[in-house]
């Protein structure tokens, strides 16, 4: 059974200018030890999905079962079991601290709200998981503006821990550090993986983060899915135009002044074009992509996308159909 | 300290030991570099390393608290550094220009982006208003803003932030400047809207044969578009070279920790195959370092790199840096 398993799950908000389908039917699965990697640009839904699937966005239908068990609609109450097993990491750990509470008051807090152990037990945790993390040892006295950018980031991954959850969720946790203080973190987050047992959903739109980072990647557009597969796979042989483009377009040194793989603004997710959503910015597109949506088609081993080409497309060198050079 | 790498033909800009100093602080030290014509030069650097305070002194436009404590920057026979109010204003927007990371914040809210356009080009080449607004169109189709004559009657709350950006590039070379500096143009835009921005500055470089700035913490972005590499680390140049030799053969111990550390540069590895190899701490350590200031983070550091700030050597064709201990073990080829 899948650790978590999400499907056709839909988040839909009624906007002053109309419906906003920000999660427009997502169906996938974590293993337990698994990490996923969630992949898309700003508006393609990836953080709705997200907090929707801890229950802190609404899930307008489908289904979200956490270790078999049904979570989507539930109560406040009836989620308090399931967010000590499902824990969330943010971007901004600054934003998500309380600058008024101790380090040590910040991370003592979840263990008090689920009632677990007495105090000298819950110290004992505290001063545990500051070690794990990488902080001083005296950190748990001192207040989060005195921490630097990314030791903030090992407070915010250290809350998260300490009710020794089976899955965290991860929304973009190191876009907002430098890249000298990324790698520290990246690593951190790898060896608690396999200290705590974990599985990782992890959220970015820093596809080299995500190719380090994730077993899995799904690559989101719009709402919806457009390609899932193994990591190495997914940069040796993309199928769908879209997930060719993201990986095209990201700066690298061996392209000298290499020409933009996409043309087009992000549509809007409150105007969602008919048929394949990507048909307006694909080189590929065809009428039959203006008329009707492709669904998800599972086309080798674990490797699923969501285009009406994706065999043509994959006898093709590069990201556009004449076949330019990379 | 004049170990910069020299070139024959006289640079559009030349930068000579730029000092910038908060109070008794100083946050750029010594720096040199220059910018040909036509030439990307990349300053590449985290927070903290003065990057972003080297672009905004080229323009004079230091918040207040900071001040030039020392340097000259020579540009089109003039010294950014000490010319005048009423000189700053001629140059500004017609010879130098700068956008920046946030185009909402630079762009007025309640204006159409044709009006702001226009207010540019009224105000330096005194058109009638029928001819700016003309203009205004010409310059937002040159950026590629789709349908720029239904476009520029828009209010800058109506565009993406992509489009944003292309208004403000539109504004910033509606006079042919001769240099523009971008301080992290693409950094708040998606990486397939990046790339257009980028390729868009580039054109622009070429078809008006300026001198291009480009402000970045993004290897990639440095490696795909720059001539040229400046390295900061907490206020110095710790290293300047074409891009191809820095990604192949970095020379100081900062850059190569630095690619080491990037999951992107390299062609991409994952978490199977070991950690990325870290710095270790962090830039505020260099804040009171008497000698080098990445040497308290440094795994080359030896006790000599803690008593004086190690100068910048030649290291090869068109390169220097500021490591001896590197560089002395491995000399230049």
């Amino acid at each position: 059974m899948s650790l978590l398993r999400v499907e056709d799950l839909h988040t839909h908000y009624r906007t002053a200018t109309g419906l906003l389908r920000a999660v427009d039917g997502v169906t996938f699965a974590v293993e337990k030890g698994e990490s996923v990697g969630l992949v898309g640009e700003s508006g393609c839904g990836k953080s709705t999905l997200g907090k929707a699937i801890l229950g802190l966005a609404p899930v307008t239908s489908g289904s979200v079962r956490f270790d078999g068990a049904e979570m989507a609609g539930l109560s406040e109450r009836a989620l308090a079991p399931f967010r000590r097993r499902m824990q969330m990491i943010f971007q901004d750990p600054f934003g998500s601290l309380n600058p008024r509470h101790q380090v040590g008051d910040i991370l003592a807090a979840p263990l008090t709200v689920h009632g677990v152990g007495d105090k000298a037990g819950r110290r004992a945790r505290v001063t545990r998981m500051i070690e794990a993390v990488g902080l001083p040892a005296d950190a748990a006295g001192r207040y989060p503006h005195e921490f630097s950018g990314g030791q903030r980031q090992r407070i915010g991954i250290a809350r998260a821990l300490i009710l020794q959850p089976e899955l965290v969720i991860c929304d973009e946790p190191v876009s907002a550090l430098d890249l000298s203080i990324q790698a520290q973190i990246l690593n951190l987050m790898v060896r608690l993986k396999g200290e705590f047992g974990l599985s990782y959903l992890f959220i970015s739109h820093d596809l080299s983060v995500v190719r380090f980072f994730a077993d899995r990647v799904l690559v989101m557009y719009l709402g919806r899915i457009v390609e899932s597969a193994p990591v190495e796979t997914l940069w040796r042989r993309p199928l769908h135009p879209y997930t060719r483009a993201l990986i095209e377009a990201v700066p690298d040194p061996a392209r000298r002044r290499h020409a933009a793989p996409l043309s087009g603004d992000l549509p809007s997710p409150q105007d969602v074009p008919a048929g394949c959503r990507f048909n307006p910015r694909c080189p590929f597109a065809t009428e039959r992509c203006r008329r009707e949506e492709p669904l998800p088609r599972m086309l080798a081993e674990g490797h699923a996308v969501a285009c009406h080409h994706a065999e043509e497309i994959a006898l093709t060198g590069a990201a556009g159909p004449a076949g330019s050079s990379s | 300290m004049k170990a910069g790498p020299v070139d024959a033909s006289s640079p559009l800009l030349d930068v000579r030991d730029l000092t910038i100093a908060f109070g008794d602080t100083v946050r750029v030290r010594d720096l040199s570099f220059s910018v040909r014509e036509a030439e990307t030069v990349a300053i590449v650097g985290e927070s903290g390393s003065g990057k972003s305070l080297t672009g905004l002194a080229l323009m004079r436009l230091l918040p207040r608290s900071a001040r030039i404590a020392g340097g000259a920057m020579a540009f089109m026979g003039r010294d950014l550094a000490v010319i005048d109010e009423p000189e700053l204003r001629r140059l500004r927007g017609r010879e130098i220009a700068m956008i920046f990371q946030e185009p909402m914040t630079s762009l007025n809210p309640v204006l159409t982006i044709g009006a702001q356009i226009a207010e540019v080009v009224t105000l330096h080449e005194g058109l009638s208003r029928s001819a700016a607004r003309r203009r205004a169109i010409e310059l937002l189709d040159r950026v590629r803003v789709p349908d720029p004559a239904r476009r520029v009657d828009d209010y800058p709350h109506r565009l993406s932030g992509g489009m944003r950006q292309r208004v403000m590039i539109a504004m910033a070379v509606a006079c042919g400047p001769r240099l523009l500096i971008a301080d992290e143009p693409t950094t708040a835009l998606d990486v397939t809207i990046q790339a257009q921005v980028l390729d868009l500055l580039d054109g622009l470089r070429r078809d008006l044969s300026m001198g291009l700035i480009l402000v970045t913490h993004d290897l990639g972005v440095v490696g795909q578009w720059a001539d040229r590499v400046v390295v900061m680390y907490a206020g110095t140049k710790v290293e300047e070279a074409p891009p191809g030799p820095v990604f192949a053969d970095p020379r100081h111990p900062y850059t190569a920790g630095l690619l080491a550390a990037s999951p992107r540069v390299g062609g991409g590895r994952s978490y199977r195959s070991g950690p990325l190899p870290e710095i270790p701490g962090n830039i505020a350590s260099a804040v009171d370092e008497a000698g080098c200031s990445f040497a308290p983070r440094c795994p080359h550091a030896i006790a000599s790199c803690r008593l004086a700030r190690p100068p910048l050597v030649r290291v090869g064709e068109d390169r220097v840096a500021a490591c001896p201990v590197v560089n002395v073990a491995e000399p230049a080829p």
